[in-house]
């Protein structure tokens, strides 16, 4: 369809609009800092947020205790099937040598498990691409998602992961970026809070965080460290 | 007076003595100010962050068609096509020529208010494609044939047992359901849908200049299903969601979720850049990018007006009106409701029908207050009043009573001619109809205070 005549009468009135400066323009600018700020440490604040979200994190030292974990996991929630469409995932964690996980049809996944880009603290955000093995509809139509993640993959806040991305990527942006904070929600009945609408009921992080990394004075998250 | 406006009238009228209506708006609504009291904490400076927002906006909506042209060669080199729509009916039009060249058969749509603006689920269903609205209080409103009543929170003024009713009705679900249970039931019915469609149509919250993209928030996950199984997404939005940079969300997400629905960031924050690229395992094969004036370059040419085309519709502002809580969404019988919608809606709509939305405010000013990008909004509403009266929309009646009130009112000979009585008399006749059974005209006393004042010092003077 032509579209060029359509095109040119829009911008013609954009720019005959124009022609009158605006009344009201608000001087100053600003430094950009505009959320309270929180001295903890990146781990502890992400831990927080995403605990507030209704996330679930494990934080992890070693590659057993990711498998032990994940196995004890699966067996609480009766999982059947996880998925994993990482290669490279499969390998580093072992996955394979798990007896429930493999790259059937992701279909039938109670669960799928993927890496992401990075992970906001500030928000509890947990950042993901199309342009890794997962996609786009892995992550938001399987019913629980189940990521790993190691502690070097923190950033402040949202703009410090666009930025990640932008700097990761450059001109070649993955076609689609999801910025995703917890599991799927609703308020739309009455307001009242229902999760695992159209997207996970349940969202799983294990942190692979060294040793010292870990520093919290809150009670709470000290129990979910996995023993060694 | 116009027949909408006369309709108005009378609904308002109705709905704000309707005490069921009135008891599910006002828990609904104190939920989301205790929800929003909490996610604006979040901010170290609440002012300086919307005096920032509203700047960029500013700047952005002054050189709008630089930021267009340039987000339009960004998103084609990525691989999408941009379609300019003037009108509602060019972009139907544009959308129901890709559907039939893709041979859909059912559509799913995400939460959209430019896709209500333009009436395409109508248009779609004529042309026997299968619509189906996947926001799960877009789902409630289609499945009850209503209009959304809430620009964010599309089914508020519905009780768990309407919906639950509406549910077995329409859906076969078994009666009686929670909230939780009608949620899974609509999960299930969805889930077909978005395999099924070959056409995701979404809207948009923010458009990007610097990479082409398009960003969409949602909390549900239905906008990223849209725009993942079907293999074409296209997009509808107006020209004025435009943002210069990617970078300018890690302020307007936050802004838009609290003002919103009092989160500190929403669930899904997507960002689309193009259809799926090589490489990359599934997302649509084509995208499209529908830009859309339909009356937007006429707010643009009102120097005033204009800065009603920063808002974000995050609907912060319906939820503080003490007229949009008295009255309900729907009775003002346009797509935008509440406070930002009286004061666009004359524009996208024209000003002579629409001119009474501009008095459907006590210019208490709490919208104004609560706006994330600094709409003067009870500010354009008085300035709509003057505009429609200057533009001579107003009423013949209306024009000579203010002469007569103004010839009167600056002459203290003609105001002290006649007594209280008959002043009283007059205004009775004229005022009480419209100041309505629930309040008292103000009375004048028998005599003016001039010349009560005059007769003292008269006295005083005599006393001497």
């Amino acid at each position: 369809m032509d579209n060029s005549s359509t095109r040119k009468n829009i911008l013609k009135k954009i720019r005959e609009a124009l022609t009158a400066p605006s009344v009201r323009l608000l001087p100053e600018s600003s430094d950009g800092l505009f959320y309270r700020k929180d001295d903890r440490s990146l781990l502890d604040r992400f831990c927080t947020e995403f605990a507030a979200i209704d996330g679930k994190l494990e934080v992890c030292r070693e590659k057993d205790d990711f498998h032990k974990k994940l196995s004890e996991i699966r067996n609480e929630n009766g999982w059947q099937h996880l998925y994993c469409s990482t290669a490279s995932f499969r390998t580093d964690f072992g996955l394979d040598a798990l007896p429930f996980t493999g790259g059937e049809v992701p279909e039938s996944a109670s669960a799928v498990i993927t890496g992401c880009e990075c992970l906001v603290a500030r928000t509890g955000t947990i950042v993901l691409s199309s342009a890794q093995e997962y996609g786009r509809a892995l992550t938001v139509y399987t019913p629980v998602h189940i990521v790993v993640a190691s502690a070097d993959q923190l950033v402040e806040d949202i703009g410090d992961g666009i930025s990640k991305i932008v700097r990761r990527y450059g001109r070649k942006l993955p076609s689609a970026l999801f910025f995703a904070s917890g599991p799927s929600r609703t308020g739309d009945i009455e307001k009242t809070l229902v999760k695992g609408v159209h997207g996970p009921v349940q969202v799983y992080l294990f942190l692979f965080a060294a040793n010292g990394d870990y520093v919290t004075d809150q009670p709470g998250y000290q129990s979910k460290i996995i023993e060694l | 007076m116009t027949s909408r406006e006369k309709v108005f009238q009378a609904e308002s009228k109705a709905k704000a003595a309707d005490l069921k209506h009135r008891a599910i708006i006002n828990r609904v609504l104190k939920q989301s100010d205790d929800a929003f009291r909490k996610g604006k904490e979040q901010f170290s400076d609440l002012e300086k962050a919307r005096r920032h927002a509203a700047n960029v906006k500013s700047d952005t909506i002054a050189r709008l068609d630089y930021y267009l042209l340039e987000f339009e060669s960004n998103f084609t080199k990525a691989g999408g096509k941009v379609i300019w729509a003037e009108n509602a009916q060019q972009a139907l039009d544009a959308i129901g020529e890709i559907c039939a060249g893709k041979c859909a058969s059912v559509v799913v749509k995400s939460k959209s208010m430019v896709t209500e603006e333009i009436h395409l689920n109508s248009f779609l269903s004529e042309r026997g494609i299968d619509v189906v609205e996947t926001d799960l209080g877009e789902y409630i409103q289609q499945l009850a044939g209503e209009p959304p009543y809430h620009i964010v929170a599309p089914s508020m003024h519905k009780s768990k047992e309407e919906v639950a009713r509406l549910f077995h009705e329409k859906l076969n679900a078994p009666p009686g359901l929670t909230p939780e249970e009608l949620t899974l039931v609509a999960r299930e019915k969805l889930r077909q849908k978005f395999r099924e469609a070959e056409v995701g149509i979404t809207g948009a919250n923010f458009l990007l200049a610097d990479i082409g993209g398009v960003a969409i928030t949602e909390n549900e996950g239905n906008a990223r299903l849209t725009t993942s199984f079907p293999r074409v997404h296209i997009v509808v939005t107006g020209i004025e969601k435009m943002l210069p940079s990617v970078k300018d969300l890690g302020l307007f997400w936050p802004l838009l979720a609290t003002h919103g629905s009092g989160q500190k960031i929403a669930v899904y924050n997507s960002v689309f850049t193009g259809p799926r690229k090589q490489g990359e395992v599934d997302g649509p094969e084509e995208m499209y990018v529908i830009l859309l004036d339909n009356g937007r370059t006429g707010i643009l040419a009102d120097p005033v007006a204009r800065e009603s085309l920063h808002c974000i519709r995050c609907g912060a502002c319906l939820n503080v009106c003490p007229v949009y809580k008295n009255i309900g969404g729907h009775t003002y019988r346009a797509t935008y409701s509440g406070p930002i919608g009286s004061v666009i809606t004359p524009y996208l709509r024209g000003m002579k029908e629409n001119k009474h939305l501009s008095y459907a405010s006590s210019l208490c000013g709490a919208c104004t207050e609560v706006c994330p990008v600094g709409i003067n909004l009870h500010g354009l509403l008085l300035y709509n009043r003057r505009s429609a009266i200057s533009g001579h929309h107003g009423s013949v009646f209306e024009k000579a009573a203010w002469k007569g009130w103004k010839m009167v009112s600056s002459d203290r000979r003609l105001l002290d001619a006649v007594g209280g009585k008959t002043k009283n008399f007059v205004i009775n006749r004229l005022f009480s109809a419209q100041w309505g059974d629930h309040r008292k005209l103000p009375v004048f006393a028998g005599k003016s205070f001039s010349r009560q004042w005059k007769e003292k010092m008269n006295q005083d003077n005599a006393g001497k």
